[in-house]
């Protein structure tokens, strides 16, 4: 099954990358300016005075758009894991070559995880629009540091790791 | 300026929020280890697995400086973001 479904793909080699490469581009900078000229300079602000409460609610509400920011990332995450997984398999690459291991290994042991967790902060139990509006006004605030605390903590981790991966894919460098 | 409609600003948001550096230091820290031992190995694993793995001291030496190199610029990063500032 698996390889007629390679030998019928086969053809669209370029057309799939070209898919997969837009959906990467999406999945990486989707978030980008709103995280580093919206959020993180309200988030400093707040940091600086937190008992400021113009900050209070600038911060809050720059964080529930960012939730709503991240579905471009969201929706092209599963896209890039489906169209890449497909190029895997009709262009025959393999954990024998040495950067698509690494860079397997990377998507397995450090973009799902974070992605997972993102998931769940900007969508399901940690979205800070649907807690304000379910009551749970005390969950509120525990929920904003908390995906703050993610933030920033995945922020080296996505700036070089995903930057790295797309150096192994075009370069190929061992 | 009405704030009616933005998100609410709650009393234990005005809790000083400080992560302290030594917090920071074990993070950066665990990210290091974090590539030195699973990340790397995770890798050979599979180079071996797929009968294309040699030992080269360029490898782990090369897995040895970015893992170091990593922790410092998380270090430097984390504590960027988490620094008061005021806004420009």
């Amino acid at each position: 099954m698996l390889e007629t479904f390679s030998t019928t793909l086969a053809p669209y080699y370029l057309q799939i990358k070209f898919v997969h490469l837009l959906f990467v581009a999406m999945w990486f900078w989707s978030t980008s300016v709103a995280y580093s000229y919206y959020l993180v300079p309200l988030f400093k602000a707040w940091q600086q005075a937190p008992d400021q409460i113009d900050r209070i609610h600038l911060r809050n509400w720059a964080m529930e758009r960012f939730d709503d920011g991240a579905i471009l990332e969201h929706i092209a995450f599963p896209m890039v894991l489906i169209t890449g997984t497909t190029l895997m398999l009709i262009g025959g690459w393999n954990p024998g070559f040495g950067w698509f291991a690494m860079k397997l290994v990377l998507v397995v042991l450090v973009f799902v995880p974070i992605e997972v967790m993102d998931y769940y902060l900007a969508h399901f139990g940690g979205n800070k629009e649907a807690i304000r509006q379910s009551g749970a006004i005390e969950a509120y605030e525990p929920a904003i540091r908390r995906h703050w605390y993610f933030l920033v903590l995945s922020t080296p981790v996505v700036i070089v790791s995903i930057t790295y991966v797309v150096y192994l894919a075009i370069t190929k460098p061992f | 300026m009405n704030l009616d409609w933005l998100a609410p600003a709650n009393e234990d948001a005005k809790m000083p929020f400080e992560v302290p550096q030594s917090f920071t230091r074990k993070v950066a820290l665990g990210f290091a280890a974090y590539i030195l031992f699973v990340i790397y190995p995770a890798y050979l694993g599979l180079r071996m697995l797929w009968g294309t793995y040699t030992f080269e001291w360029q490898s782990l030496l090369t897995a040895v400086i970015s893992a170091v190199v990593f922790g410092l610029f998380a270090y430097k990063t984390m504590n960027d973001y988490f620094r008061r500032r005021p806004p420009r």
